[in-house]
């Protein structure tokens, strides 16, 4: 570190040297989030095409395969993730203005809330094995046009990924409860929250789309 | 530059980024972009060397008609398959932006570091880890299905190397999506004050649209081999036919990435080709603003066109021809390029080192491989020469003859402030001749074997179709000397590794500024300082605004 | 550094949205959840469940992610990779929709019919293996019977 700063003087703990001033710092975490969003993005795109393109070819198989699925739990399920994503941004308020008790909180609301979408999961995908409603060779359901198996296949990976997401994302908040339990977080350094933020958001957004594809579209 | 009287006396301390801190953790667990990017130098080039030693077990196999090194038909299956695999991912893919990139990027913006080291250096970690599964795959297991990992061989008849070999390509992929991120964070922030938008070197502006390559065509591959590793470990049909899947999905899903990703590996090498031919040239170089858009516009066009790999794989008429269509609009950015590049030349006072040398071949090498690709992306020519050595050949100019080429320029240009020291001249210029010569005869034959009917990828050629002895010769005679080629070449390669290992013992020190550029790079100490710059630079005028050059021409 | 501004490009200081907006945009989102229940009943198919998730997927993107009062080059992020998803499913679905449109299947579709193709040929051959044989024993009958 023996290149002198242009400012000098005051200094924060979590300014990197390379950085010249902290708020470009907190830009440039946040431009590197959205990259990686849209990263996220085209990853999750991948697998919607694959969704289509079976339900193009098999049309009807799809159709009754997702007759079985539960439009009350899908529903419950969406709704649970839409109120994290609200005490998520909540979070992020708080941390906005400095009250890193608020973060805390607003955290845990969020992170158990993401422990209820996972539990209800547990009960949908507990429900699938039980019936066999599997993919491919394990798909022992009986009374169902072909492709259906196909339809569960989509439908273990598309939820299995997004549940991935969001098991990523409960260490990720615990990690940023953490840091705000130790006051880390300011009106002029919350990157960290807001970036974590962004994630889960994102995480919301994809269910967004796979309700009504998966629970809905007749 | 306001910096060169600083940098001078830090020269004397003798003390830069190589010789800062000691040992082999204090590489390893670096987070100076320089030290990474020399390790990607290192890494990178030594997969090269595997690659390339398999290629030659290739090009020798088929010196003779049934075969001449007695390998078996499985074995050579293998060698193909793991030449093309490590030369793709392992090599191509991070070659020029994951080590001159990461090494000059910082440097030419006038920054410290990039913009999140860390995650630099768990871009490396990454690209070791995802290269430790290859290693596996070719110890352990073996891989059999070409570098394209096409379904349904993939998913049940291959070797079982594909599950090891795609985890390894999934991961390399993270790498590359890390790398994008940081590297488009960096040009946005971290340029120096001065250096606006259209002040960048031209390098830059290709790392730029090569990294919104990686950041939006990486996560499709992602997903597709690990949709791939799911169908082959449990048995679950998504791309087998048999088991209700579609292979040509799995088609769609892999081009979608591996056609934008051609220009995660042409784009860099441009970018080289950009600075050294007005560097050398001492002349302002011509179309600036063109040569930078149609890098971008490259980047974009590149996710309109990834059908033309597949017009006999059973897709639609209809698409098939709108892909052939687009593609022919790759041809208009690139035209731009190569048009600038030559008009840069003109009038110029050229240098012929070695890195220009390196340019004339890039140029000379580039227009074949991409005029050739027009005869590829035209539906109805492309059906006859689909998988004949026309399509080996035409992909090796544009990988091997513009991206290795511009690699190995961009390698000896900026040799002396990676490393401070010169090579040997007389044996670089050399060099590039015997790789010159050696490149064009190996694969030009390969476009007559091609057009003739010989198809790639067989291990013996004797007994291909109905074939004629008039024919077999023929086929003999231009798979010896296209041997022959690769051998004249793999003598050029060695003696580059030769010279250039020898010029870090035993070479004169460089200066500074040896080709006289005027980008921030060359501004700062050879080799340059742990933090790149003594205080921050300054940038008052364009990189390519050469004092020397006369008004008349500019 | 003040004389270049690139070093700050963002939008200096952060915007602290009202709560009531926060609660307004999720009242939005809880309403549209419950409209794209009941309107599947109705089976109205896909083009309203999309067009309910995008604008959803709006409020979330704009408010809770602050796309709205930020930095202008994260829309074009996020733009970009919509471009390339944009393309992704246009072509895919071109391909999957137009088979057999404009050039007749069996013409392009070599992978597809492989399986029926060997099935034609190994019939046609078994037909002319059949036809030879016939022939063969006929020529015998000839044989004898001259
Ligand atoms: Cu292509």
């Amino acid at each position: 570190m023996s290149t002198a700063h242009a400012h000098g003087g005051h200094h924060h703990p979590f300014h990197a040297h390379h950085f010249e001033t902290l708020p470009q710092q907190e830009a440039s975490a946040r431009m590197g989030m959205w990259l990686f969003l849209g990263q996220e993005l085209l990853f999750f795109s991948a697998v919607f095409v694959a969704f289509f393109v079976f339900q193009y070819m098999y049309p009807e198989g799809f159709l009754e395969a997702h007759r079985t699925l539960s439009i009350p739990l899908g529903t419950l399920n969406t709704l649970v993730l839409l109120t994290s994503s609200l005490t998520m941004a909540l979070a992020v308020r708080n941390a906005q203005l400095g009250d890193n008790k608020g973060v805390v909180k607003q955290l845990g609301f969020t992170i158990a809330l993401a422990t209820v979408f996972m539990i209800v999961k547990y009960f949908e995908y507990s429900g699938k094995i039980e019936k066999g409603q599997l993919p491919g060779q394990w798909y022992t359901y009986e009374g169902l046009p072909e492709g259906a198996s196909i339809f569960f296949t989509m439908y273990f990976v598309m939820t299995g990924l997004h549940g991935l997401h969001i098991v990523i994302g409960i260490g990720v908040l615990a990690w940023i409860l953490i840091r705000a339990t130790k006051n880390q977080f300011s009106a002029e350094y919350y990157a960290p929250v807001e970036n974590v933020g962004l994630y889960w958001h994102l995480v919301d957004l994809i269910w967004i789309f796979l309700f009504p594809f998966l629970y809905l579209i007749e | 530059m306001s910096t060169a009287a600083q940098t001078d006396t830090a020269h004397a301390a003798g003390t830069n980024y190589l010789n800062a801190t000691k040992g082999l953790k204090s590489w390893i667990f670096t987070l100076d972009h320089k030290r990474i990017g020399i390790m990607y130098l290192i890494s990178i080039l030594l997969f090269f060397l595997v690659g390339g030693l398999l290629a030659l077990g290739v090009r020798a196999h088929l010196f003779s008609p049934e075969g001449a090194t007695g390998m078996s038909n499985d074995t050579y299956n293998q060698a193909f398959t793991l030449h093309g695999a490590i030369m793709t991912f392992l090599f191509i893919v991070p070659s020029i932006p994951a080590s001159i990139g990461n090494f000059f990027l910082p440097l030419m913006l006038g920054a410290k570091d990039v913009a999140f080291p860390k995650l630099n250096l768990a871009s490396y970690h990454l690209y070791f880890l995802g290269a430790l599964f290859f290693i596996a795959t070719i110890v352990f297991t073996g891989l059999d299905t070409g570098w394209t990992f096409y379904a349904p061989f993939s998913t049940d008849r291959a070797m079982n190397g594909v599950i090891l070999a795609t985890s390894g390509a999934f991961i390399l992929g993270f790498s590359s999506i890390l790398t994008g991120v940081n590297f488009i964070v960096t040009i946005h922030k971290l340029r120096a004050p001065g250096l606006t938008w259209r002040r960048l070197p031209l390098f830059v502006w290709s790392l730029y649209a090569t990294s919104i390559i990686y950041v939006l065509a990486t996560p499709v591959v992602g997903i597709t081999l690990l949709l791939l590793i799911i169908e082959r470990a449990f048995g679950v049909g998504i791309f087998d036919p048999a088991l209700g899947g579609d292979p040509v999905l799995f088609q769609h899903f892999f081009w979608f990435y591996s056609h934008p990703v051609v220009y995660v590996m042409i784009l860099p090498a441009f970018g080289v080709i950009s600075e050294l031919v007005t560097i050398h040239s001492r002349k302002h170089i011509f179309g600036y603003n063109a040569i930078a858009v149609s890098s971008i516009a490259i980047a974009f066009i590149g996710f309109l066109v990834w059908g033309h790999h597949m017009f006999v794989s059973g897709q639609s008429g209809l698409s098939a021809a709108v892909f052939s269509f687009l593609t022919f609009l790759v041809a208009v950015p690139t035209a731009i390029k190569v048009f600038s590049w030559v008009a840069t030349m003109y009038k110029g006072s050229i240098v012929y080192n070695t890195p220009m040398l390196y340019t004339f071949s890039f140029l000379f090498l580039f227009s074949i491989g991409g005029l050739t690709g027009l005869f590829l992306g035209a539906l109805a020519t492309d059906v006859h020469l689909h998988d004949t050595y026309f399509v080996v050949a035409h992909f090796h100019y544009v990988m091997m003859g513009s991206v290795f080429i511009g690699f190995l320029g961009a390698i000896h240009h900026w040799w002396p402030k990676m490393t401070g020291r010169m090579y040997n001249e007389t044996l670089g210029r050399i060099a590039c001749g015997l790789v010159f010569v050696g490149f064009n005869v190996t694969f030009f034959t390969q476009f007559v074997l091609g057009t003739q009917g010989m198809p790639r990828r067989y291990a013996t050629y004797h007994e291909v179709g109905d074939i004629e002895p008039q024919l077999l010769e023929m086929f003999t005679l231009l798979h010896q000397i296209s041997t022959i080629g690769s051998f004249i070449m793999a003598a050029g390669l060695f003696l580059i590794l030769f010279y250039l290992l020898a010029s870090v013992f035993k070479g004169d020190k460089a200066p500074d500024n040896p080709w006289g550029g005027l980008s921030l790079e060359w501004a700062t100490a050879s080799p340059p300082i742990e933090h790149n710059f003594e205080g921050q630079p300054v940038v008052r005028r364009g990189p390519y605004e050469f004092p020397e050059i006369d008004p008349m021409i500019k | 550094m003040s004389a270049d501004s690139n070093h700050n490009q963002g939008h200096g200081e952060h915007h602290v949205m009202p709560l009531s907006t926060y609660f307004a945009v999720f009242g939005a989102l809880l309403v549209l959840t419950g409209i794209t229940v009941l309107v599947s009943f109705l089976k109205l198919g896909l083009l309203v469940a999309v067009v309910i998730a995008s604008i959803k997927a709006a409020l979330v993107v704009g408010y809770f992610m602050h796309l709205k009062y930020d930095d202008r080059f994260y829309s074009v992020i996020l733009l970009s990779s919509l471009f390339a998803i944009f393309c992704f499913f246009l072509f895919v679905f071109l391909d999957f929709t137009s088979r057999g449109m404009v050039v007749p299947e069996e013409e392009t579709n070599f992978l597809r019919n492989e399986r029926a193709m060997i099935e034609r040929l190994e019939q046609e051959e078994a037909a002319a293996a059949a036809a030879a044989e016939e022939e063969e024993e006929e020529e015998a009958e000839e044989d004898t019977g001259g």
